[in-house]
């Protein structure tokens, strides 16, 4: 990597050609980059960062290791079950990568501040889940701060890289806030969820699938009322198996399998190395495009269909478009000076009147007159009190909703 | 702990039966360089079966640098050693080889893939993936001596319903419904009924049956909303089923396409090759004397009751489904197994074969593209044209005034090869850029690539690329070309 960054590039943004040399080895060697999930494709997304030159990686997952990891997450051994991911990544890679610096953390990724954040700026996502990207995805819009005429600050973007994968099928897309598609405003083209109908699982079930839903939506709800299902507990999924297999043989159904009740009832993603790694590192490529100014950036979504009959492979390349009724990325945004020794109250006179106030979902403020008295009590909190109580953060963007109308407010403390 | 097999997220994918068709393959990898390790690391993890690496060169700096299973305490040890060690470290089940020498004898070995990098490899017996990374460049090269797909795994796949053609117990079960009754009766008439029930009223009415695509989607269409009468829109989902799967209803015939293309290779002896001819021999007297081939037991879900769903999949259809087979079974004279005949039938619709151009042909002669929608074909014109600087000067061209003159005289001749004008300068003078590097995350995307499509071969499922893949890494682009 260092000695192509020496080299003139016509194909590369001028950033690159200025600077390209020592002072852009140094750019990558100093530059701190976060990976969100030490999963599938985290795994793949560490190993890449680092042998491209990056020295500092953090990387965050509250999980553990399991069992059925091991045939694509390549960090880890069989002695390593039920330790935390992100730390056993990290000393692979610490160990592998001397020079490179992995910090993990294993907590939710909500339970960091927008302060957190900003110290990256790239952040590379590797979920499994859409709360977490959209949550991830309106922490990288709220980063971003406007000076007096509305323009955003130099270094206040921060990009978002997002890969996802299912079976030999899997995407990536490069979100940069205010300037290509956010999450959120593809969210309506996500495919729907498989959902089996409720009168066809409780009445006329005709598929195997169909019995295992029964047990598990209702079955499970109706006979074992006080005990909460476990989906890792190996008696409570035995138990819906027996259950879906009585089911299935009083209405002549075949089919039912303890490993088809897994897959039903914990959703489970087909995942193998292959994908992973290709999706992960295309996100990787990305990631130093972007930290060096080489080529292009990817505009903005590509789809890799590895099971297509008839080409072999499928790939698009989309760009997606903003959307302008989007809920995140074209909302206002309003900066408010306080002192610390403010109340929260002193909000009421400066933003408009009969505003909801939030913060990482939790109401700070609402206008609803029965709930009012519910949140009285913070209005007398000054901030300094609302911090330390991690009602909110440092550098929190609170959410206003403002007669349907969103803002983001920023508080600054002067 | 959820499950007891760490597989089962790619058994999911591929079956018990892929698994054990990977668990007891040999596959064979010349070199080490990043991309092709990247690829065997994505075969090792899944339990490939075993592997033997052919390299002759030490371990240097830049293999640390840029290889993820070469630790920087092995400088000077034999990279096929270090490689195959770190490689195998990671799974238990994987066995495997190394040999550290230049040229590897295959004469009387058997392996079910060979994977290429550094060096070419003109081999034409064995399945192979030839790979190449260059700056921010790849590409990924297929040959395959026979490829014969049963198990092409559409991601829609189709049903064979007999809606059009019903055989006559289908048939007198359709005859012997009537779109007319209680609500809940109606509602749950199975829409392959009411596809046929339409099909019937339209020709009485028309005196033929749609044909036209105007025919087939709005004429047909009002036909099959017609049936449902006065029903009440939240008990029309049956009827919506219908008009969704309308396809359906015409007849089915993609298997003519996929017979007509297959040639068969007339030859002797055992093995999936051996199979696959006989199984489609025996296709074509099937069809010669029931007019459709043998019926799959793929059965879509439809809304309808619990017994009419179980006696519509086991009796009218399996019944059939089984009497099929068996006549099939015989046409195949114990040549094959009953459990490849199965998926073979479950299968029919969607069959494929692909002759590889070999790798010497494209050598020769590529076969020329006329459009083409991105840089990709751009770059494996320069590719080529790289390949044969280094062949030349057994370095590879920097950006030096010479080096770029002389690649120019061999883009000229590579362009009129594959008939195009030239090449923009730019992209002439990016490429002298990388000067044969190789970053480990385009590996790695290579990896990934060269790995599904290694899997493919391997376990015949899914149908791979004919026969090259192009990656852009500068601009985030692919291509797949037959060259």
């Amino acid at each position: 990597m260092n000695s192509i960054l020496n080299t003139y590039s016509p194909l590369s943004k001028e950033l690159y050609n200025e600077y390209r040399g020592e002072v852009m080895r140094d750019a990558l060697s100093t530059q701190k980059v976060l990976v969100i999930g030490a999963g599938g494709l985290g795994c793949e997304i560490l190993k890449c960062l680092a042998l491209s030159g990056i020295k500092e990686i953090h990387v965050i997952d509250l999980d553990t290791i399991d069992l059925t990891n091991l045939n694509r997450q390549f960090l880890f051994r069989m002695k390593d079950v039920g330790k935390y991911k992100a730390e056993v990544a990290a000393e692979f890679i610490m160990k592998r990568i001397p020079s490179c610096k992995v910090i993990p953390y294993t907590k939710k990724i909500q339970e960091f501040g927008i302060g957190f954040y900003q110290e990256f700026s790239v952040i590379i996502a590797g979920l499994d889940n859409i709360e977490a990207r959209r949550w991830i995805n309106r922490v990288v819009i709220q980063m971003v701060e406007r000076d007096e005429n509305e323009k955003v600050i130099d270094g206040s973007r921060h990009y978002l890289i997002d890969g996802g994968t299912e079976g030999l099928n899997g995407q990536a897309r490069v979100i940069s806030p205010f300037e290509s598609a956010c999450y959120e405003c593809t969210l309506s083209q996500l495919p729907k969820q498989l959902q089996y109908q409720m009168c066809t699982i409780a009445s006329t079930p005709r598929l195997p699938e169909h019995c295992i839903a029964y047990v598990y939506e209702v079955l499970w709800q109706k006979e074992q009322p006080d005990v909460k299902l476990d989906k890792d507990n190996f008696d409570h999924m035995n138990w819906i198996y027996q259950k879906a297999l009585e089911r299935a043989k009083q209405f002549n159904i075949e089919g039912v399998t303890y490993k088809l009740t897994l897959g039903v009832v914990k959703n489970i993603i087909p995942a193998v190395a292959s994908t992973n790694a290709l999706i992960a590192s295309i996100c990787t490529v990305e990631c130093i495009k972007i930290l060096t100014g080489n080529g292009s950036q990817l505009n903005n979504y590509i789809q890799w269909y590895g099971q297509n009959h008839q080409t072999g492979v499928g790939i698009n390349v989309i760009q997606q478009e903003r959307l302008d009724e989007c809920t995140e990325c074209s909302i206002q945004q309003l900066q408010i000076k306080v002192k610390r020794t403010d109340q929260l109250s002193i909000l009421l006179t400066l933003l408009p009147p009969e505003i909801e106030l939030y913060c990482n979902g939790q109401t700070l403020i609402t206008n609803n007159n029965l709930r009012k008295q519910g949140f009285a009590h913070l209005l007398v909190k000054t901030f300094q009190e609302l911090i330390e109580s991690k009602i909110i953060y440092e550098n929190s963007v609170l959410k206003a909703i403002d007669k349907n109308k969103t803002i983001n407010v920023r508080i600054q403390y002067e | 702990m959820s499950s007891n097999d760490k597989y089962d997220r790619q058994v999911r994918i591929w079956g018990r039966h892929g698994q054990e068709k990977l668990q007891n393959s040999r596959v064979l990898l010349l070199g080490c360089d990043p991309v092709g390790v990247e690829t065997l690391k994505n075969l090792v993890l899944p339990g490939i079966g075993y592997v033997v690496i052919i390299d002759n060169k030490l371990v240097t700096d830049q293999d640390v640098e840029n290889n993820f299973f070469i630790p920087y305490d092995t400088i000077g040890q034999s990279r096929a050693k270090v490689v195959l060690e770190n490689l195998l470290e990671m799974n238990i089940d994987v066995k495997g080889e190394w040999h550290q020498i230049d040229n590897f004898n295959i004469d009387g070995q058997q392996f079910d893939l060979i994977i290429a990098n550094e060096k070419q490899c003109l081999e034409t017996k064995f399945n192979l993936i030839e790979l190449q990374t260059y700056g921010f460049l790849g590409r990924v090269r297929l040959y395959s001596p026979s490829c014969q797909i049963i198990e092409t795994k559409p991601m829609n796949p189709k049903y064979d319903l007999r809606i059009f053609n019903p055989f006559q117990e289908l048939k007198e079960y359709f005859d012997s419904i009537e779109i007319e009754g209680d609500v809940d009766y109606v509602a749950h008439i199975p829409y392959i009924v009411i596809l046929y029930k339409a099909l019937q009223k339209y020709h009485k009415e028309k005196g033929k049956y749609p044909s036209t695509f105007q025919e087939k989607h709005k004429d047909f269409m009002q036909v099959i909303k017609s049936l449902c009468g006065q029903l009440e829109f939240q008990y029309q989902g049956n009827f919506y089923e219908a008009i969704e799967n309308i396809d359906q209803a015409f007849d089915n015939d993609n298997w003519k396409n996929c017979l007509e293309q297959i040639e068969i290779e007339q030859n002797d002896g055992e093995g999936y090759k051996y199979k696959f001819s006989t199984l489609i021999s025996a296709l074509r007297q099937f069809v010669l004397i029931h007019g459709a081939p043998p019926l799959g037991k793929a059965f879509p879900d439809m809304k309808c009751f619990t017994q009419t769903y179980v006696h519509l999949k086991n009796n009218i259809y399996g019944i059939k489904v089984e009497k099929d087979f068996q006549i099939f079974k015989d046409l195949c004279q114990n040549k094959v197994d009953d459990e490849t005949i199965r998926l073979f039938i479950e299968n029919i619709q969607e069959l494929k074969t692909i002759n590889f151009r070999s790798i010497q042909q494209e050598l020769d002669q590529p076969n020329q593209v006329d459009d083409y929608e991105n840089d990709c074909y751009i770059w494996y014109i320069l590719l080529r044209s790289v390949n044969e600087y280094y062949r030349i000067n057994t370095k590879w061209p920097s950006q030096n005034q010479d080096d770029i003159q002389q690649l120019k005289e061999i883009v000229e001749i590579q362009c009129k090869l594959v008939g195009v004008d030239n090449v923009p300068q730019s992209y002439i003078q990016e490429i002298c850029r990388y000067e044969g590097s190789k970053l480990h995350m385009i590996a790695s995307v290579l990896g990934g690539m060269a790995s599904q499509e290694a899997v493919k071969l391997i376990t015949n499922q899914f149908v791979p690329i004919n026969n090259t893949l192009i990656y852009d890494g500068l601009k985030s682009e692919a291509s797949i070309f037959e060259f």
